[in-house]
């Protein structure tokens, strides 16, 4: 198509295009444009006329709704894809490629894999406890993990012992405390952790809540955090940590210097000759002894408080259950209302921050190729 | 008959146009295409689009006919395109079979001036013809189915006659 314009045309030029349209209406035209107007039919009687027999088969074919035609042209051109499902699989490639986006941003599968370890890693790699001498209302251990998480060196920074700990107030409804505090106790089990000291008041009086003294796997805290925050209303969570290698120290010592005392008695032992300096050594190799056992027990206790962050949980009365205010009020529906308009919210400018783009792109490509396409057209008539 | 197709899209107010339009279309693409069994191709070809397409005929862009024959015009200079990509041939030879077969003694010096001239035509020119007087588009339709305005098409139309006059006289 040749975009020239063209000049306004001249009365004279009317007046013949008119002359034109009546010659070919079979109406009379002006004896001046005689001669046009029958050049006009000499034209219209030049029309090329298609043979009967393809115009018999082109009607049957009309009365039967023009069929798909046999592959038998090669002048017909290759069959392309219906304009439908390239939009069916438009679409879907861009639902695809948004929900991939969406996924990918949202963080959803780091989660997962968090989630997926907190479940499995108690269950595939349990902590066992080679001792565990009770100190509070459960078993609690003070020797060493044998367990590689127990003894994982998540808490260290390049060589640091951090010990770490959190707390927790957690609001829950009057007669969902307890239920609350189970389901504390539970998420402490699927981490791995156990609980110091627990106590759990409920009823109507003033001092109902529970108190629970946990300790968790300090590499699995946050996780585990997360899990306990979700049990109830958050009203407070502090966490600290606080670098103890230098307590480290003093014990590792001790222990270095009990073990060598108790490695030169053993050798003085081998050597003695008569039975008081015998029985003198082995006084001096049980208080050595003694002493390596509580510089052991010390670092334990210190390994223990890395590997373990004590996580002080309370649960207090606070939000009111739904039994309490009758169920779900309007208030309750007003504010779930408002929370799915919300994630809706999010998730259609999430949409359209891929959408607009794409369209964007896709519409100036459909135009580049609508446009490229009629110039190639117009070309072929001047072939 | 195009409100209704606009309106229905309704397969018995397409049967009325394509009784309407079938010698016509195969005219002007036969003139396009200077084969008459290509055309016969194109000419189905392009009344099965528009079947299929009858749905998103607007009246509101023009009349059935415009739509139609814009839809054979694309066909039609496909077809150019795939000739021109495959066979290479420098020029097509008219087929003189798409012309009408009339008996020799039929010819009037006028006729044969008329086919003389038409050949001497630009394709675009022949375009025209075929389109104004072959089709019988009027001049909106016909500028519908070019693409450009319908002033623009009338003067194109007018330029190409007089220059198929001129044709006529020199031949004559």
């Amino acid at each position: 198509m040749r975009l020239r314009r063209e000049p306004e045309p001249t009365p004279e030029t009317i007046r013949e295009l008119e002359a034109l349209d009546a010659a070919l209406a079979g109406e009379p035209v002006d004896p001046e444009h005689a001669e046009l107007g029958a050049l006009a039919v000499a034209l219209r009687e030049e029309a090329p006329r298609p043979r009967p027999e393809f115009a018999l088969a082109l009607d049957l074919r009309a009365r039967d709704g023009f069929p798909a035609p046999e592959p038998v042209a090669s002048i017909l051109p290759r069959k392309r894809m219906p304009r439908r499902r390239w939009g069916l699989a438009l679409g879907a490639a861009a639902s695809v490629f948004i929900a991939l986006t969406a996924v990918l941003s949202s963080g959803v599968l780091d989660s997962q894999n968090d989630n997926g370890n907190r479940r499995s890693e108690p269950v595939d790699e349990p902590l066992v406890l080679k001792s565990a001498p009770a100190t509070g209302d459960q078993a609690a251990p003070e020797q060493a993990l044998s367990s590689p998480s127990a003894g994982a060196p998540a808490p260290r920074l390049q060589g640091r012992q951090v010990e770490r700990s959190a707390s927790l107030t957690l609001a829950a409804p009057r007669d969902e405390i307890e239920d609350t505090a189970d389901r504390a106790i539970e998420v402490t089990d699927r981490y791995g952790g156990f609980v110091m000291n627990s106590s759990v008041s409920g009823g109507e009086g003033p001092d109902v809540g529970a108190t629970l003294e946990l300790r968790l796997p300090a590499r699995r805290l946050q996780p585990a955090l997360a899990d306990l925050s979700k049990l109830a209303h958050v009203r407070t969570r502090t966490q600290g940590s606080r670098d103890i290698t230098a307590a480290f120290r003093s014990p590792r010592r001790r222990l270095a210097d009990a073990l060598a005392e108790r490695r030169g008695l053993l050798r003085r032992l081998e050597r003695a000759v008569t039975p008081n300096e015998t029985v003198a050594i082995r006084a001096r190799l049980r208080a050595v002894n003694r002493r390596i056992d509580r510089a052991q027990a010390q670092l334990r206790a210190l390994r223990n408080r890395v590997v373990y962050a004590p996580v002080q949980v309370r649960i207090e009365p606070g939000a009111a259950s739904r039994a309490e205010t009758g169920g779900w009020s309007l208030g309750d529906a007003l504010d779930d209302a408002l929370g799915v308009l919300r994630t809706l919210l999010g998730a259609t400018l999430v949409a359209l921050a891929v959408l607009i783009p794409a369209a964007l792109l896709g519409g100036l490509g459909l135009l580049a190729y609508r446009g490229s396409l009629r110039r190639r057209r117009e070309r072929a008539l001047e072939m | 008959m195009d409100r209704l197709l606009a309106r229905s899209t309704g397969v018995k107010e397409f049967e009325e146009l394509y009784r309407a339009s079938r010698d016509d279309v195969y005219a002007y693409v036969a003139t396009l295409l200077r084969d008459r069994f290509a055309a016969e191709d194109v000419t189905a070809l392009a009344f099965e689009r528009a079947y299929r397409k009858r749905g998103s005929f607007r009246a509101a862009r023009g009349t059935a006919r415009a739509w139609l024959f814009g839809i054979a015009r694309n066909a039609a200079l496909d077809e150019l395109r795939r000739r021109a990509r495959s066979a290479e041939l420098d020029a097509d030879p008219a087929d003189e079979a798409s012309l009408p077969v009339e008996d020799e003694a039929e010819f009037g010096a006028r006729r044969l001036a008329v086919r003389g001239a038409l050949e001497s035509l630009q394709p675009r020119e022949r375009e025209l013809v075929a389109l104004k007087f072959f089709a019988g588009l009027s001049n909106a339709e016909l500028a519908a189915v070019i693409g450009t305005s319908e002033t623009n098409a009338g003067t194109r139309v007018h330029r190409a006659i007089h220059k198929l006059r001129e044709a006529c006289h020199e031949t004559a």
